[in-house]
């Protein structure tokens, strides 16, 4: 049978059968460890005495220090006088009496519960004082008896009974701390989620919602499974802002599949309008389900996807969105033998619009296609890196609700493109690379051309500068002669810093009318296209794009700053962009995000976050939040603003308070700093 | 002035780097336009490898909350090791970001949202390829 | 079966001293014994074996006034033991002290320790430099 086993300084066997260890005596027993100035082994009573200071330190790393005791020799049953729980590093229970049973439970009698800082005999910030408190070791709780809740010494309420998980357990049923909510259609309401572990690989939580306004229930499942997981998120509300009852769900999950396919799939779908603002449960404005099967590989992509869309905006009806939209496409790179890389695809996509009113609003569009690029690099003398593609597009187009295009058309597309590209570096202190680019292709388009769903918002940005064609999507194809010419400037700074700026402008024989005028790609000449970026190894980024044309009129800027170290985390973006009816863009678009994260002190974190549109020069959204955290509580406030407002939806103001108290595993968040005490 | 072109005397770094990007859509756009620039692994000297990582912000919001723009902010952080020491040779992050309209159709929003997503492969690709480009004569055999 | 045990080995000094061993040498100037080869000495309740034993004889005195032991020493009762390098008996004073190694089982509680003192008369044992005690597990098994 195992042992005891004690160390000591000197042992004494004195006549009446007793042996008595003293001076630094550490007993060790399976991974216990108890430390005393003396250990009195009385044989015949099979029992321990042990005088203090006493420390005990048990596998699982909790700690207990005590005046004095008595103990088995296995460690695991006696009581403790005068002791102290320290629990994780985090909380600390001290009662003047702690029975121990067989190893796994701590009963301690007259005892106070906190895991705040003491300092000298100021009351603790909060303590809990129980008549009992049973700690079950295997079960990592804790049951308190008779308990009562005091801040700085002041009894805030009594509870006949209560039972909090102890901070080493990760996973147990029962209440999570409530929140408080209030906003200005909602009312002051409370929410008190309840935890429900389903098993090792799922969960729930059930979280009612109520206010003078409403009654809700929200609802969040998790499920793991070996080869993917699922998640869920919904709610179910009756409130006095509609009559009937209003829900939401949100659900999603993904699975592995064999031959490294991956299946996953989206719901989001909701009762009306309004709802997902007014609870402020998510800020889409367009709902999207879809079931997509991927396969990507090092040269292949291979990908399905169906998709049903529900538009929450206003101007928008369902029925000719489209609401349903089905593709599928495998794309492949291959090195043949005469060189060079050969790039074919195959693709099929289809939009299916309920609304059977002639033309665009009821229009349905397939489209079956493919395509084959074939490319090749050469070093010409002096560093030129030329680069030859030509391709051949082919599109089967069926159209049926749009008697302005026929049912079916075949459309081909040859195309070819020169690219010569001359990278010059310079190496020194800062290293310097200049990249020349220019480009010359040529497309031609035989057949009639197909109505332009896919095509229709498109961009020009440094990526697709040099592209043969810059159209989203496949309805629109650049046709005709054109050159893009440009340049990127890269400085690699010695300190770590990094800069870049981008010039680029396209020339062409024709315009291409399915370009809109704010994308900058309309006409024979593009806009100047200017792009820039700055960052620092200290966390600072800064980057900057604009699109002007010739006598310098903006057609679209837009930037974005930020900077980050652990006080304060600062980001920035501001949009500009003309007005254009083509993208039915009625108003100009001006608009500044801020977003900022202060470290005030050690405890307080201040964070602001706020949308303002310029252009209509109203706030769009605002908010503010204090975080006050230490080593033991964690106190949450914040208020914001939102100022939407249209038919459905009213401008709403949101404050939010939550408290936790760390030191039990449901308050348990990233530990804050300790106070000091102040002498 | 000082610039001497990259590819003088030989062709730089080109056919000599195994790419390792993730199994998603972003990275075989980001490995699709590596191999473009620097060519397809031939005789792997260095191996390269880069993750991507992307998240959506919406932009432009109406005073009636329909969002008529979006970002996509990209982060790619990459590694440069030897083929057959392993020994870690240059490492590097990058971030920029593309965006496109959402006043279309859900069929124009979606192949806007798919082009903008690829076209930020393309610039994170661009950015490691200026770095490598730079940083290529220090570069052991 | 009354329990005898080692904490509480008392003995009257003055008891009878009987000592066997394979060969004996005396000293007649210095009045000095020595016992060599399976030494076993017995004074009531308490056995002292050992490779040697020195017998010091009182100056005035034909009385035994000092045992000195060395080599493989075992001090015995019918239920414990202490086993150690050398042990120094002294009768006068009745203090018996093992050093060297001093291993001492007791019922199933085994101690080691590099000396201990057993005082025969009031049957206490002290031991010092950090002693180390293996607890037998009670009754409560």
């Amino acid at each position: 049978q195992n042992v005891a086993t004690l160390v000591a300084d000197d042992v004494t066997l004195t006549a009446d059968d007793q042996l008595i260890a003293s001076g630094n005596v550490v007993a060790f027993f399976e991974g216990t460890q108890l430390r005393a100035s003396q250990i009195i082994y009385d044989r015949a009573a099979d029992q321990l005495q042990i005088t203090g200071p006493i420390i005990v330190q048990d596998p699982a790393g909790n700690l207990v220090t005590a005046a004095s005791g008595t103990l088995d020799p296995r460690l695991e049953n006696g009581i403790l006088l005068g002791a102290r729980i320290v629990l994780d590093q985090q909380l600390q229970l001290a009662a003047n009496q702690i029975d121990q049973r067989d190893g796994r439970y701590l009963q301690l009698y007259r005892s106070t519960a906190s895991s705040c800082q003491v300092c000298g005999n100021r009351a603790p910030l909060w303590e809990i004082r129980a008549e009992k408190v049973t700690h079950h070791t295997l079960e990592q709780q804790l049951y308190f008896e008779n308990a009562t809740f005091l801040i700085r010494g002041l009894p805030l309420f009594w509870l006949p009974a209560m039972r909090l998980p102890d901070p080493t357990l990760d996973r147990a049923t029962g209440f999570l701390i409530p929140r408080q909510r209030s906003t200005s259609q909602l009312g002051t309401g409370i929410k008190l989620p309840y935890f429900i572990t389903l098993g090792d690989h799922a969960d729930m939580t059930l979280s009612p919602y109520v206010s003078a306004q409403t009654r809700t229930l929200e609802l969040e499942l998790r499920r793991a499974f070996a080869t993917g997981s699922l998640s869920l998120r919904g709610a179910v509300s009756d409130d006095t802002l509609q009559d009937d009852l209003r829900s939401y769900l949100f659900a999603n999950g993904s699975f592995a599949l064999p031959a490294n396919y991956r299946l996953a799939f989206k719901i989001e779908t909701v009762s009306d309008k309004a709802y997902l603002l007014d609870y402020d449960y998510d800020d889409k404005d367009r709902l999207e389900s879809d079931l997509s099967l991927l396969r990507v590989t090092n040269t292949t992509l291979t990908e399905a996807r169906l998709s049903y869309f529900q538009t929450l905006r206003e101007v928008e009806t369902n029925a000719s969105l489209p609401p349903i939209i089905g593709e599928a496409r495998h794309e492949a790179r291959i090195q043949p033998g005469f060189g060079g890389t050969l790039i074919y695809a195959t693709s099929i996509d289809t939009a299916y619009r309920p609304d059977r009113t002639d033309g665009s609003a009821g229009r349905d569009v397939t489209r079956a296609g493919g395509r084959a690029e074939w490319r090749r690099d050469w070093i010409l003398p002096g560093g030129i890196v030329a680069t030859a593609q030509t391709g051949l597009r082919g599109d089967l187009y069926g159209v049926r609700d749009d008697s302005s295009y026929p049912d079916s058309d075949l459309r081909l597309v040859p195309s070819g493109m020169a690219t010569l590209r001359w990278p010059l570096a310079r190496q020194g202190a800062a290293n310097h690379l200049i990249e020349p680019t220019l480009t010359l292709s040529w497309a031609d388009v035989h057949g009639a051309a197909p109505p332009n769903e896919d095509s229709a918002r498109s961009e020009f940005d440094p990526a697709n500068l040099f592209d043969r064609s810059r159209f989203t999507g496949q309805d629109a194809v650049e046709t005709g002669t054109q050159l893009a010419a440009g340049l990127t400037w890269t400085r690699a700074g010695p300190g770590g810093a990094a800069s870049s700026l981008t010039f680029g402008r396209v020339f062409r024989d024709s315009a291409q009318p399915d370009f809109t005028p704010s994308s900058g790609l309309d006409g024979t000449e593009s806009d100047w296209l200017v792009s820039g970026q700055y960052t620092t190894p200290g966390g600072f980024v800064i980057e900057w794009r604009g699109l002007f044309d010739d006598d310098i009129e903006t057609t679209r800027t837009d930037g974005r700053a930020r900077w980050s170290n652990e006080r304060l985390n600062l980001g920035a973006t501001y949009i500009w962009q003309g007005r254009d009816a083509a993208e039915n863009r009625l108003d100009t678009i001006s608009e500044w995000t801020l977003d900022a994260g202060f470290q005030l002190t050690d405890t307080l974190r201040m964070a602001a976050d706020a949308r303002y549109n310029v252009a209509a020069d109203r706030p769009v959204q605002a908010g503010l939040g204090f975080t006050w955290q230490n080593e033991c509580v964690t106190l949450a406030v914040s208020a914001s603003r939102r100022y939407t407002a249209s038919s459905s939806v009213d401008p709403t103001t949101t404050f939010g308070l939550v408290g936790s108290l760390a030191g039990f595993s449901t308050g348990r968040s990233a530990k804050g700093p300790a106070a000091q005490c102040r002498q | 002035c000082g610039f001497a072109p990259v590819y003088g005397e030989d062709n730089v770094l080109r056919g000599q780097i195994t790419f390792e990007t993730r199994d998603t859509v972003p990275g075989f756009r980001l490995r699709e336009r590596l191999e473009q620039r620097l060519g397809v692994t031939e005789v792997p000297a260095y191996v390269l490898r880069a993750q991507i990582t992307d998240r959506r912000r919406s932009l432009a919001i109406t005073t009636s909350g329909d969002n008529q723009r979006f970002n996509v902010l990209g982060t790619v952080t990459w590694v440069l090791t030897h083929a057959t020491t392993g020994e870690t040779l240059a490492s590097g992050r990058h971030e920029t970001f593309t965006s496109y309209a959402a006043t279309g159709s859900t069929t124009a929003t979606q192949a806007a949202e798919t082009d903008a997503t690829a076209r930020l492969s393309v610039a994170l690709a661009d950015m490691i390829v200026s770095r490598l480009l730079l940083l290529a004569p220090g570069l052991p055999r | 079966q009354t329990q005898i045990d080692l904490g509480a080995l008392v003995v009257d000094p003055g008891a009878a001293i009987e000592v066997t061993s394979q060969t004996l040498s005396v000293d007649q100037d210095t009045g000095i014994a020595v016992f060599t080869g399976d030494v076993l000495v017995i004074q009531g309740d308490l056995r002292l074996s050992a490779q040697r034993v020195e017998v010091v004889y009182g100056s005035d005195t034909d009385e035994i006034a000092r045992l000195i032991a060395s080599g493989d020493v075992l001090l015995a009762n019918s239920q414990d033991a202490a086993e150690a390098d050398n042990a120094d008996y002294d009768i006068t004073t009745g203090l018996l002290t093992l050093t060297g190694d001093v291993l001492v089982t007791q019922g199933g509680t085994v101690i080691s320790a590099q000396n201990m003192v057993v005082n025969v008369t009031d049957g206490t044992a002290t031991m010092q430099g950090r002693v180390r005690t293996m607890l037998q597990q009670g009754a409560t098994e």
